[in-house]
């Protein structure tokens, strides 16, 4: 009995000139292949193909169509038909599980691993995670967790100024956010966006919250929240990586112990309201303001020290903490130079406007603060 | 002109034959259809995968159909033209493939395919 043959014997017969003279050749070759809707120009180097001798003309056997497959693969850095059945093997799974898994039909599965089909980048990026991957192999074998994964929807923050995305919050029978300012909403949403400059960001956030401050009177039951507060932080660390005394203040007074100033709020909400903006504001600017905040600070702890005095517990504790850095910062020599340098250019960065605003603003807040 | 169902039957001996060299794409009329068709590109089937549902078909009893030759450009080459319309599992629309006789051959006949869209 004879065995059957894989290849009819060379020479082929050339279907454009009808000769016997078909042969396998080796030669440079290039085409341009379709994948995922776009056009890509594959280059071969050496094509084993075989080609009429009399007229050139070619024929793609699978040898051939797995060299010019392959080298769009590797273009694209997609896995090869042996890499998918290889790695399906050493997990032990069958064509058929495998399809389960991945939400495709056998047969597909099947042509990814015979180089039949080339699969789609998405599931190419599928494929390589789960075999990468223990937990994505679990995730997708158990069907009720699958379910589960990706149903919480992370909320976007929304552009309506009214949304103010966490930045404040209502306490009981408050009206709504809505009654803002449209300026400080606005603003306040526009801090989760990337910011143009920090000069930008930095004329906003005093505006807003000279805004909140105006306003308070009149919305007694808004509070600001923590993500506001951290974003303060992280602003002024970003800004300022020198360590200063009133940076270590602003520090705390933004982050966990901003509760020491609801604490004084209670017992001087006119110190509790300006502290943290004088205390920002005389960072940034020059002596004056940071003696008057100097000032601020001692009336500050005098409160807390007369509300804590013959108390223990958190408010002797928000009495010692902010102590500690006023003593800091009076045994310091802090270069307002430099500071004034910094302020001035900062004003020459905005515009006419805004600067003229800025100062507005700053000569406001200074008359708030004479006692 | 009558048909002629001994070509026919050499075509599908070719296709079933599984032996390479003996039904392969024209590379030329190959890299037409792809340029041509992009919905094939759209289920990145590949020549080769065109080829292996083809095969699968007519091994499976699938029906060639045999055609006259009426197109201008292949009238004068071509008695008959050949086209299996194939369903293809997880692909929603019907594989058209049109293949061309060469050669009875001294061992197999000899086929090319030309052709495939959905």
């Amino acid at each position: 009995m004879t065995e059957p043959i894989k290849e009819l014997p060379f020479p082929w017969p050339c279907g454009k000139c009808r000769q016997q003279t078909v042969e396998r050749v080796a030669f440079p070759y290039s085409a341009e292949l379709q994948y995922d809707g776009r056009t890509y120009s594959v280059e071969v180097p050496e094509l084993h193909a075989p080609r009429c001798a009399n007229c050139g003309a070619m024929i793609l056997d699978d040898q051939a169509n797995d060299q010019i497959t392959d080298a769009l693969r590797r273009q694209l850095g997609l896995l090869t038909p042996g890499q998918i059945r290889n790695n399906r093997d050493s997990l032990g799974l069958k064509q058929r599980d495998f399809a389960t898994l991945l939400g495709v039909g056998e047969s597909t599965v099947s042509r990814w691993e015979t180089g039949s089909q080339i699969q789609q980048r998405s599931l190419d990026k599928l494929m390589r995670i789960y075999f990468a991957i223990p937990e994505v192999r679990d995730a997708l074998a158990d069907k009720d967790g699958l379910l589960e994964l990706g149903s919480s929807v992370v909320k976007e923050p929304e552009s309506r100024p009214e949304d103010l995305s966490g930045w404040v919050v209502r306490r009981s029978s408050c009206t709504s956010s809505r009654d803002l300012p449209h300026e400080y909403a606005t603003f306040l949403c526009s801090l989760d966006e990337p910011c143009s400059s920090e000069e930008t960001r930095d004329y906003g956030f005093w505006k807003a919250y000279t805004h909140l401050l105006e306003h308070k009177p009149t919305r007694p039951r808004l509070a600001l929240t923590d993500k506001f507060y951290s974003f303060v932080l992280r602003s002024f660390r970003e800004e300022r990586k020198k360590p200063d005394p009133a940076n270590f203040l602003l520090e705390n007074i933004f982050s966990s112990r901003h509760d020491a100033l609801d604490a004084l709020r209670e017992v001087s909400p006119d110190v509790a309201n300006l502290l943290p903006l004088v205390s920002c504001w005389a960072v940034l600017t020059d002596s004056s303001a940071r003696t008057q905040w100097r000032a601020l600070f001692e009336r500050a702890v005098e409160t807390l020290s007369a509300v804590s005095a013959g108390k223990s517990g958190r408010e002797e504790e928000w009495g010692r903490w902010f102590v500690a850095p006023l003593r800091s910062v009076q045994s310091s020599d802090l270069e307002q130079s430099a500071r004034l340098s910094r302020l001035a250019s900062r004003l020459d960065m905005l515009t006419e406007a805004k600067r003229e605003s800025v100062l507005v603003q700053y000569e406001k807040l200074t008359e708030l603060m004479v006692p | 002109m009558e048909l002629d169902p001994r070509e026919l039957k050499l075509i599908k001996q070719a296709i079933k034959a599984r032996v390479t060299g003996c039904c392969e794409w024209d590379e030329e009329e190959g890299r037409r259809v792809m340029r041509e068709y992009p919905e094939l590109g759209h289920y990145e089937l590949t020549l080769k995968g065109i080829k292996a549902i083809l095969i699968d078909y007519v091994c499976s009893s699938g029906d060639i159909e045999q055609r006259r030759e009426e197109r201008h450009r292949w009238k004068d080459e071509y008695d008959f033209w050949y086209r299996a319309v194939i369903d293809v599992e997880d692909i929603p629309k019907p594989l058209f493939v049109e293949v061309r006789f060469i050669q009875e051959g001294p061992t197999l006949p000899v086929v090319r395919i030309v052709s495939a869209h959905f």
